[in-house]
């Protein structure tokens, strides 16, 4: 048997536990990851836990992974729109699958079937533990929302990779972050971001924003759990297997734990007198149809730029995701 | 060395008199982007610029700050020390001035050529900012730095003392 | 890294600093070298000087700290703030102590629309210390009052601090923001208190009674109020129109428009700091000064951005040696009474404070402190305002007072250190920890307003 090893990694994310994936890599990955080393090997692992920022920024868990400033990291590929543009594809095609749970099963068997996404992150000196879902991205709101054309001329918070979303539908995108989002509200800096039901509970958005407007323009599962691949090379090889598994298992239980997330939360803000509405089919359509060109000039760019089957990868998406019973209002033209 | 000195001085402050004004600068850019929001014109990316510019600015006049000896120092107990003890004193926090920029510029000049090489940007897909500037920035701030801590040890060990903070008028350079 | 190296950290770094080695070197260097301990691996410590380098002050709310330098700066230099204070001096003719109540009710309408107290610093700085001076002001007095009024800065809404906390405890952040009201008045109110007892104690430390110019040492430099210290003739009613007029339009235009909505805080720094260059042209100022007063915000801004990277670096090694997982088992396993556990959180609070920055406090310890306090049954709200006064106070004690090195840092060439300013700023310290208390017995004067509502 090999010798006892007493091994401490650092985990870290520029988000706080507030966020569900947080809660998943800080409640069941850390603690299960202990329980099992403990119990089957003899070895023992000590996780040093740094959310919120306190070790790395959001944007450059990515990097630490690699570097090994940190050994575990959580992050969003959003932040990584040049590194990781391939892996980015959910956000290339909104109005994909609204529950997390389909979203995350379509983005599993995109990276099951394609090599080269894991292949990004080995080059990138890490491999990938697990994914995590996205809550379904919908509108939070100072004033109701029922078209496409409501948002037109409106200041509208959306940071990153969604804000074409907004843009092509004719809004002012506003440059917003996390700690500025109350204020911005309050003070009608925004009129609406494009954001998530769980944000709107924990920032207490609804205080300032009583509107959440259910777009359905899609969960997108872009939050890896990786791990630096030297430090795994050299971990003991019972312990190695167990963080694969671990990783795996709360993948499994992330799908339906983001779903159920979603279901209460929406139960929370009810209770709070947030005003819930969901946009129609036809409207979801008449905004699909504002967009239905941008995928293919995404994906250009992106090919141009990483040389890297972009456009197939969103095309084994797309089918992924109809395999698993969604239906796109539109369908972005791809070739 | 002499030459090569001057030299450096003088690009120190043209990089300190330009990165001065970019803050200037950025207030402009500022301006455009609040007329063009409150005039309903789509604008993208100001914020993006000048997250990036602020990198420039800070490390670019770094040298300048620390050439004049502006950076902050705690003077509690050093200003009672004795010449005998203070001077060897300076020369290790010059040393160790030396050693930290110094490995942050080291630390700093494979990613800013990966930068370049790579074509790096920064903006999450709304706009494209080249990351090379503020990456550079860092090299060339942090080494001209080193190399002012190197000088001044120089200057120390030669003259026997430690030259004065800038609290009257900056050395002219 | 194992359990004691975070107090060796900390011991190693207070001894550069009092060796007097330059504060983002000391902060730095024991980062670097605790990560190359930790590590072992020269590579990893390099990646992660590199790292924090680029990401830490790639912030665009970062981007506040040199536009409202370079708009206090142009204001001062115009001598639109000195007209202002002449005119406080002649419609409060013969009160005492005037130029010392103006810059704590300035500091007051100034934190209605400012989120940080570094900013309240190195504006009032600019403004307001070099009228004290001119006025015959004790110099530690008067650079321990800008430094410490500044600290309403974060108690009165909007609040950088308050923002964050909220976001960290889940808390409302609308009710923190009334919250921070009562005790931002109370604050104020307070601090006057000291100056009433002060020109009543020491007439002297407020310029009067030893003849009305102190005579200085250190007059020989070029100082920050060049344009306005010397002895000048009284302003028209042509320069008071348009210095108040002025004044007005940054207080309306730029800061009005953060509170309407307008723009974002750093948007209003912005505007701010061009409504002030055109104010500063109206007042005459050509390019020669432009560009000094350009050049004079850039250094003075600059080292203080520094810092910022290097307490950055610092935190972060902190982060990554545990020392959060060590202090919470101490809090729980402590088996103190509810009193000492609150009193053992606001010392560690001080004497964190006295090494690092306020957010990254904030970061380090309430999350760990939160659930601890909600736990002993502590109104969250009142456990959030004591919070940020402590760390507050912390901000004004050595070795790493921020705001003290703000204050420090605007006023470049004069020769006064960083010990006289500490000296004067330990009253107005004294004071937070007394709004503290207050707050502790009496929790109604942070939850009073929330009921209401
Ligand atoms: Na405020
Ligand atoms: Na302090």
């Amino acid at each position: 048997p090999a010798q006892a090893e007493k091994i401490r990694l650092k985990i870290a994310s520029g988000h706080s536990p507030g966020w569900h994936f947080i809660e998943l890599a800080q409640d069941y990955f850390v603690p299960e990851v202990k329980k099992r080393v403990k119990e089957r090997t003899s070895h023992e692992i000590e996780f040093i836990e740094g959310f919120s920022g306190s070790m790395v920024k959001a944007t450059e868990v990515l990097e630490a992974v690699q570097t090994g400033i940190i050994e575990v990291g959580v992050f969003c590929i959003c932040h990584e729109g040049q590194k990781l543009s391939l892996h980015n594809f959910p956000y290339y095609l909104p109005f994909g699958p609204s529950d997390p749970n389909i979203s995350l099963k379509a983005t599993r068997i995109v990276y099951d079937k394609r090599p080269e996404l894991n292949e990004v992150f080995a080059k990138l000196g890490q491999r990938v533990l697990g994914l995590i879902p996205f809550e379904p991205y919908d509108i939070v709101s100072r004033f109701p929302i029922e078209k496409a054309s409501d948002v037109k001329g409106r200041k509208i918070g959306a940071a990153g990779p969604n804000a074409f979303w907004v843009a092509q539908a004719g809004a002012l995108p506003v440059s917003v972050g996390g700690p500025d989002m109350y204020t911005s509200f309050q003070t009608g800096l925004i009129d609406a971001m494009l954001i998530f039901p769980g944000v709107m509970d924990t920032l207490k958005l609804y205080e300032v924003a009583p509107y959440l407007v259910r777009v359905a323009i899609g969960s997108m599962t872009v939050v890896p759990v990786t791990v630096n691949g030297r430090r795994f090379d050299r971990l003991p090889k019972e312990v190695q297997d167990i963080f694969i598994e671990v990783g795996r298992d709360m993948e499994a239980k992330a799908g339906p734990f983001t779903t159920e997330l979603v279901a209460k939360i929406l139960k929370v803000l009810e209770g709070k007198g947030v005003k819930i509405a969901t946009v129609s089919d036809s409207e979801r359509e008449a905004w699909s149809k504002m967009l239905v060109n941008e995928p293919a000039k995404i994906a250009k760019k992106f090919e141009a730029e990483s040389k890297q089957p972009v456009t197939e990868i969103m095309k084994a998406y797309i089918a992924a995701t109809e395999s698993l019973g969604h239906k796109w209002p539109l369908k972005a033209k791809l070739d | 060395m002499r030459k090569f000195l001057q030299g450096v001085d003088a690009l120190t402050k043209a990089m300190m008199i330009f990165t001065a004004f970019c803050a200037l600068g950025i207030a402009f850019l500022i301006l455009v982007e609040v007329f063009a929001r409150n005039a309903g014109l789509q604008f993208y990316g100001a914020a993006e610029y000048i997250r990036n510019f602020l990198i420039v600015i800070v490390f670019l006049q770094l040298p300048f700050a620390i050439r004049v000896r502006g950076m902050l120092v705690v003077d509690i107990f050093v200003d009672s020390l004795p010449k005998r003890a203070a001077v060897p004193v300076s020369i290790v926090g010059d040393f160790l001035g030396l050693l930290f920029f110094g490995a942050v510029a080291a630390g700093s000049m494979d990613p800013a050529i990966a930068a370049w090489v790579e074509g790096q940007y920064e903006g999450e897909g709304v706009v494209d900012v080249p990351a090379w500037p503020a990456k550079f920035s860092i090299v060339i701030g942090c080494g001209i730095a080193a190399f002012y801590y190197y000088v001044r040890i120089v200057e120390t060990l030669r003259s026997g003392q430690i030259a004065a903070r800038s609290r009257g008028t900056p050395p002219a350079i | 890294m194992e359990s004691v190296a975070p107090y060796l950290l900390v011991c190693l770094l207070l001894l550069l600093v009092f060796a007097g080695v330059e504060i983002a070197v000391c902060l730095g260097i024991v980062s670097f070298l605790a990560m190359y301990s930790a590590t072992q691996d020269i590579g990893i410590s390099l990646s992660f000087l590199n790292s924090t380098a680029y990401e830490a002050l790639r912030q665009y709310l970062f981007a506040v700290v040199p536009l409202f330098i370079l708009m206090g700066q142009f204001i001062a230099q115009s001598g639109a703030a000195a007209d202002l204070y002449w005119g406080i001096d002649r419609w409060l003719h013969r009160i005492p102590g005037r130029f010392a109540y103006a810059t704590v009710l300035g500091n007051v309408v100034f934190a209605f629309v400012t989120g940080t107290s570094l900013a309240s610093a190195t504006t009032f700085t600019a403004i307001a210390y070099p009228q004290m001076k001119e006025a015959g002001y004790n110099r530690h007095f008067s650079l321990g009052l800008v430094s410490g009024s500044a600290c309403l800065g974060m108690l009165i809404p909007p609040s950088l601090l308050m923002v964050v906390w909220g976001i960290l405890t889940d808390l409302s952040i609308g009710h923190l923001f009334i919250a921070g009201v009562v005790p931002g008045f109370m604050l104020a109110a307070l601090m006057m208190a000291y100056i009433f007892a002060i020109t009543l104690i020491r007439p002297d430390l407020v310029g009067h009674g030893s003849g009305r110019r102190q005579p200085e040492l250190d007059d020989a430099g070029p100082h920050v109020a060049r344009g306005i210290a010397s002895a000048r003739p009284e302003p028209t009613s042509l320069d008071m129109t348009i210095s108040l007029t002025g004044l007005l339009a940054i207080m309306v235009g730029a800061l009005g428009g953060i509170w309407v909505g307008f723009f974002t805080p750093t948007e209003g720094a912005g505007i701010g700091a061009l409504i002030s260059l055109v104010v500063a042209i109206a007042k005459g100022m050509r390019w020669p000064a432009i560009y000094e007063t350009v050049l004079l915000a850039a250094r003075t801004a600059i080292p203080l951005m520094i810092i910022v990277f290097a307490a950055q670096l610092y935190s972060r090694t902190l982060a990554m040696s545990g020392i959060g997982l060590t202090l919470q088992g101490t809090i729980t396993g402590s088996g103190l009474p509810e009193w000492g556990i609150v009193l053992f959180m606001i010392v560690i609070w001080l004497v964190l404070g006295t090494l690092i920055d306020s957010i990254s406090i904030m970061l380090l310890t309430v999350p760990i402190f939160g659930p601890v306090a909600l736990s002993l049954g502590i109104d969250p709200l009142v456990f959030a305002i004591v919070g940020i006064l402590t760390i507050e106070a912390g901000l004004l004690t050595p070795p790493f007072g921020l705001i003290v090195y703000a204050v420090r840092s605007v006023i470049p060439t004069e020769n006064v250190s960083m010990k006289a300013i500490f000296a004067g700023s330990t009253p107005f310290c004294v004071i937070l920890l007394v709004t503290i208390a207050i707050i502790l017995t009496v929790p109604e004067t942070v939850t009073f307003l929330t009921r209401l509502i």
